[in-house]
């Protein structure tokens, strides 16, 4: 509960200082574009890897990227770019 | 430019297997190793790397338990160890590329432009003797010099404009349309000052003098006199006379009449009613033709087999581009076989010969001025050849303006008698 409450107010900081919220909270960005690529910034590391599934491990939470044919164009410590037919994303 | 950078730093493509790839991924990432185009093929997954990354792998490899193998290798690094097994393409491109340096820097090829009245062989020989020629480099030629020279040179020239295109040197020329009538006047300037000395008319031709009437100088022939060739027919020496008719000075003018001379002249020609004649049999061979320069050789299997023959052919220069000319030449050649036949002219053919013969004749004299007043043209004719014979009375005007050479012999006995009659 304690822990809750102090992630609570450390979101009530980020919030009021309109600090970005990447950083302060380590939040994974995922930009979409169509149906073909994403971008992901601000991941912990990949979790597995096949054409027909990607999971990342962000700070929080799994993120699973769902579809045929994927393939990682680039991966590096800080972004990764995934191609290919992108039927969905879960939050684990 | 990112791919540019990969290029020329080097990059492998590698297959990758073993328990867990996405780990090895995880650890690239953390030791900063750049890996690109992930994919997966089930049994294992492919990716590139750079070369640099990929001796940095081995203790991840280690660590996570799978294995790398190379597949393919791109870049700079790799293309160059390659070139270094192949030396003589190496070397050889790179005289290629000196070859063609070198002889971009020399002028293959002169063209001219505009030019009508001045021939090309008169301006070639004109840059010959500026210096200006085939195989000379592009750096020693001075275009604005050139241009200025051609113009100050040649009064037919009007504008001039010099380029050099790739190889060639490109002479566009405006020649003056309107006949140039200060160069036309200028001879007829010096004759008249060499008038002060006097000229005389001579004759060019002997004959008879069937017409003439003097302007200016003094006759000394009449109408109706034989003349020999070189007479004088005017005098431009002019005596001024005392009262007791004796000659007191010359007066030298420019002798100016219109004489006609006539005389005759018999013209005969001959033509053989046998002649040879090429007969081609059709044998014909092809050859191909290289050349260098002025030398030519010749690509044939063997002699040629013909007792007589023709040669043909063309050939071409080289070039490169549109204007970069190189000093080789190719070409065909043919051969063709010939025979001499003997054949023979049919009357007809003969008599037609003979017209043509006298027309030539007729058309030769006509362009020299000359009349034709009485002829007579006979056609003897045997078993080998047919003659004609034209005897002409003709008449043209054949007198010539010399300067007046000889000294009037009546001016010294002139002084003489002066100096006695004092």
């Amino acid at each position: 509960m304690p822990i809750q409450a102090l992630s609570n107010s450390k979101e009530l900081i980020v919030e009021s200082l309109r600090l970005p919220k990447d950083t302060m909270l380590g939040a994974a960005i995922v930009t979409i574009t169509g149906k073909q690529e994403a971008f992901i910034e601000n991941y912990k590391g990949i979790l597995e890897y096949t054409t027909e599934s990607i999971v990342l491990q962000g700070k929080n939470c799994k993120i699973c990227f769902e579809g045929r044919r994927l393939s990682i164009d680039y991966y590096t410590n800080e972004d990764m770019k995934i191609s290919g037919s992108i039927d969905a994303v879960r939050y684990v | 430019m990112l791919h540019w950078v990969q290029y020329i730093r080097g990059y492998v493509t590698i297959k990758v297997w073993g328990y867990s790839t996405e780990r090895l991924l995880n650890l690239c990432g953390n030791h900063n190793i750049l890996v690109w185009d992930i994919e997966d093929h089930g049994d294992y997954d492919t990716m590139n790397i750079s070369v640099q990354g990929f001796f940095a792998l081995k203790p991840l490899l280690k660590k996570t338990g799978t294995k790398a193998s190379v597949l393919k290798r791109y870049g700079l690094p790799f293309f160059m160890s390659k070139m270094g097994r192949r030396k003589i393409f190496v070397v050889g491109f790179l005289c290629c590329m000196l070859f063609w340096m070198l002889t971009s820097g020399y002028i293959w090829n002169i063209r001219f432009e505009g030019n009508y009245v001045l021939t090309d062989d008169v301006l070639l020989d004109y840059l010959e003797e500026k210096d200006v020629r085939v195989t000379m480099k592009k750096s020693r030629l001075q275009i604005e010099e050139l241009e200025k020279s051609l113009r100050e040179d040649y009064d037919v020239i009007t504008w001039t404009s010099v380029q050099v295109k790739g190889t060639t040197l490109l002479i566009y020329i405006k020649e003056n349309e309107m006949p140039n009538y200060d160069q036309m006047s200028q001879p007829d300037k010096t004759g008249s000052e060499a008038g002060t000395e006097g000229r005389d008319l001579i004759a060019t031709k002997s004959g008879t003098i069937s017409y003439i009437i003097t302007r200016s100088g003094v006759p000394q022939v009449a109408l109706g006199d034989t003349v020999e060739k070189g007479d004088v027919l005017v005098s431009g020496a002019v005596p001024v006379y005392n009262e007791d008719t004796t000659v007191r000075k010359y007066q030298y003018v420019e002798s100016d009449a219109d004489i006609k001379l006539r005389y005759t002249e018999s013209v005969s020609v001959k033509k053989d009613i046998l002649y040879e004649e090429k007969m081609y049999s059709g044998k014909q061979k092809t050859m191909f033709m290289l050349g260098v320069n002025d030398r030519e050789l010749n690509l044939r299997l063997g002699k040629i087999p013909y007792a007589e023959y023709d040669v043909s052919g063309e050939k071409k220069q080289v070039k490169l581009l549109d204007h970069l000319y190189l000093p080789v030449f190719y070409g065909k050649k043919t051969v063709q076989e010939y025979e001499m036949i003997r054949q023979k002219h049919t009357e007809e053919e003969m008599n037609s010969m003979m017209q043509d013969e006298w027309y030539k004749i007729k058309e030769t004299l006509n362009e020299k001025g000359v009349q034709i007043i009485t002829k007579n043209v006979t056609i003897k004719k045997n078993d080998k050849n047919w003659v004609l014979n034209a005897n002409m009375q003709l008449e043209e005007s054949a007198a010539e303006l010399v300067p007046t050479s000889t000294e009037p012999i009546g001016v010294g006995e002139d002084s003489v008698q002066e100096e006695t009659a004092e």
